[in-house]
């Protein structure tokens, strides 16, 4: 990396670092395992600075490989969990947990309990506003998973607010005119 | 306040409440670094998966329901399979796959493995229940059978397309005590022919396709490899070629290449008077079965009235024939930064010896995110200007002088 790329690469990652942390932190809710995933996301656009210095978009780029990174960390421990199925029903002990499930705290535990893609669909659409098509290509997948996952997860959440109270009355579907 | 509202809030909160930690720049620096010198190491492990290697996809595919159709994703757009499949893939963590002029991160890709197998028609590929699917040229992925039943933890599919014709043969799990060897027209979109391969326990993981021509399937199986002639019927369709010790590993244009111990074909054999060709198992043929391609640049003739085919490529390590019967080589980067760089050898059987005084017309690269590599035909060195930001562009050699940049 030349001087020039080096001074770019320093500017990018300076005003990029922190928004990204706070995306792989909504991610995983882990301090220490989101900046693991930003530095690796960091360092392998450093390593192909070349390349993603020129696509239109190097921090959604950038964006996208710390996602992947915390999806890849987290793929052998939730694939299973993913793929077993629909979302069980809660049971009498998760029903006990739901009575106390009434403010912003609980709701944050409801999302870090999510499965991962799940949760990073939510995360993508809410936090970071990007569009199902967006986010179909933060995940590698198609729109209709997209909308598939999101409807899985809001599903688990208004289950979760009949079983507690998560929020008051309102919009739970999701919001798909995002395109 | 409406739930989306929340989520936006609370997710705002909990990532805001606490400063990010301090940027580690020098630290990204130094692991990135890291980073390239593995990549320039280890690229050339860049695998080039074409015609009985395997490669890429992986994104979510609905494949649920029990009749072939074309899944619910949305088509890969931009794929362009007129000049062969090009598929190959770089080994790193953060490689890339590439496929008719497109290229992905391989994470997007998972389910793209070594079992999958490239043909005019598209890439043939297992999803995640087994079922082989088809990623055509304008992007879809249609299923080529219904789902098979519940798959043993052990079961590896496995699929060869035939040079000449269009038909893939692959296996499919059969329920208890059978693997199925279905035989499948691309053109026409049907299985023409399904064989139920009796296995027991551990021995059905045996039952492998290991190639296809002139519409005959070369199936190995626990106890030997037999040819699977679809058009004939009774003990003649299903005849030995060799025991367990006798491998097939490639076979086009009526040669069998093989490995191991000698075949042993049956008398009522269709295969008695094809060519047999000894070879190394992880070999391949040309289509035409006159030349034998294994990890050199240097294509062997399996006749006499051929000659050797050296392919002067400067640095490729790794080759495959793609889907248009092209040599797809894989080198190292030049200059020691991003890995691999793919070249393209046009029809090298056909074209290098009759064009070679055409120099522009015998090869063309394509370059996969990498530059300033020397390559040289017949003497002439040329080189591969810098790599943009789109891998899939493809690039005409220029001269320079050894070592520039």
């Amino acid at each position: 990396v030349r001087d020039v790329e080096e001074t770019e690469f320093a500017d990018f990652f300076a005003a990029t670092w922190a928004r990204l942390f706070r995306t792989a932190l909504a991610l995983t809710g882990d301090r220490g395992l989101a900046e693991d995933a930003v530095q690796s996301a960091f360092a392998k656009a450093y390593a192909s600075w070349q390349r993603v210095r020129r696509t239109e978009h190097p921090e959604a780029y950038v964006r996208r490989m710390a996602v992947n990174e915390v999806l890849a960390v987290r793929r052998r421990a939730w694939w299973k969990a993913e793929r077993s199925g629909p979302t069980p029903e809660p049971t009498e002990q998760r029903r006990a947990e739901d009575d106390a499930f009434a403010d912003r705290t609980d709701l944050w535990e409801a999302l870090m309990s999510l499965p991962p893609r799940q949760r990073a669909v939510l995360v993508l659409r809410y936090y970071e506003d990007l569009s199902e098509q967006e986010i179909a290509d933060v995940l590698g997948c198609s729109r209709g998973t997209v909308k598939s996952q999101a409807s899985d997860a809001l599903s688990t959440l208004r289950r979760r607010k009949a079983a507690g109270a998560v929020t008051n009355e309102g919009d739970l579907s999701w919001n798909s005119t995002t395109s | 306040m409406e739930l989306n509202d929340e989520l936006t809030r609370t997710i705002a909160e909990r990532v805001t409440e606490r400063p990010a930690p301090v940027p580690d720049l020098a630290g990204v620096r130094s692991r990135g670094r890291g980073l390239r010198r593995r990549r320039a190491g280890a690229v050339v492990a860049a695998v080039a998966v074409v015609s009985g290697g395997g490669l890429l996809i992986g994104q979510t595919i609905d494949t649920t329901t029990s009749q072939p159709e074309r899944t619910e994703r949305d088509p890969i757009s931009g794929l362009d399979y007129s000049e062969g499949l090009r598929a190959f893939a770089s080994p790193d963590e953060d490689g890339e796959v590439s496929l008719g002029g497109r290229t992905f991160p391989r994470e997007d890709m998972q389910e793209l493995d070594t079992q999958a197998t490239a043909t005019p028609q598209g890439l043939l590929f297992y999803d995640r229940e087994q079922q082989v699917q088809l990623l055509a040229e304008n992007g879809t992925v249609t299923a080529l059978a219904p789902a098979p039943g519940p798959a043993p933890a052990s079961f590896r599919g496995s699929s060869k397309a035939d040079a000449e014709l269009p038909l893939v043969a692959f296996t499919q799990p059969g329920g208890e005590g059978f693997v199925n060897v279905l035989l499948h027209d691309l053109d026409a979109g049907r299985t023409v022919s399904t064989r139920q391969v009796p296995c027991e326990g551990r021995d059905c993981e045996a039952v492998v396709v290991d190639a296809v021509d002139r519409g005959l399937v070369f199936v190995r199986t626990g106890d030997g490899t037999y040819v699977w002639d679809p058009e004939r019927t009774g003990d003649a369709s299903w005849t030995l070629l060799g025991d367990d010790r006798f491998r097939v590993a490639d076979a086009h244009g009526g040669a069998i290449l093989w490995a191991d111990a000698a075949p042993d074909p049956a008398a009522n054999s269709p295969v008695t008077d094809w060519r047999f060709i000894e070879g190394a198992i992880d070999a391949q043929l040309s289509f035409d079965g006159r030349h034998v391609l294994s990890w050199s640049p240097k294509l062997e003739p399996t006749t006499r009235a051929d000659d050797p085919i050296r392919l002067d490529v400067d640095g490729a390590i790794w080759f495959t024939f793609d889907t248009d019967g092209s040599v797809l080589a894989a080198a190292q980067g030049g200059d020691g930064g991003d890995i691999g760089v793919f070249l393209r050898l046009r029809d090298p059987v056909r074209t290098l010896f009759e064009d070679r005084d055409h120099a522009d017309h015998q090869w063309r690269p394509d370059v996969h995110r990498r530059r300033h590599v020397t390559c040289r035909w017949n003497g002439r060195e040329r080189g591969v200007r810098a790599a943009g930001a789109v891998p899939e562009s493809r690039w005409s050699c220029r001269r320079r002088s050894r070592g520039a940049r």
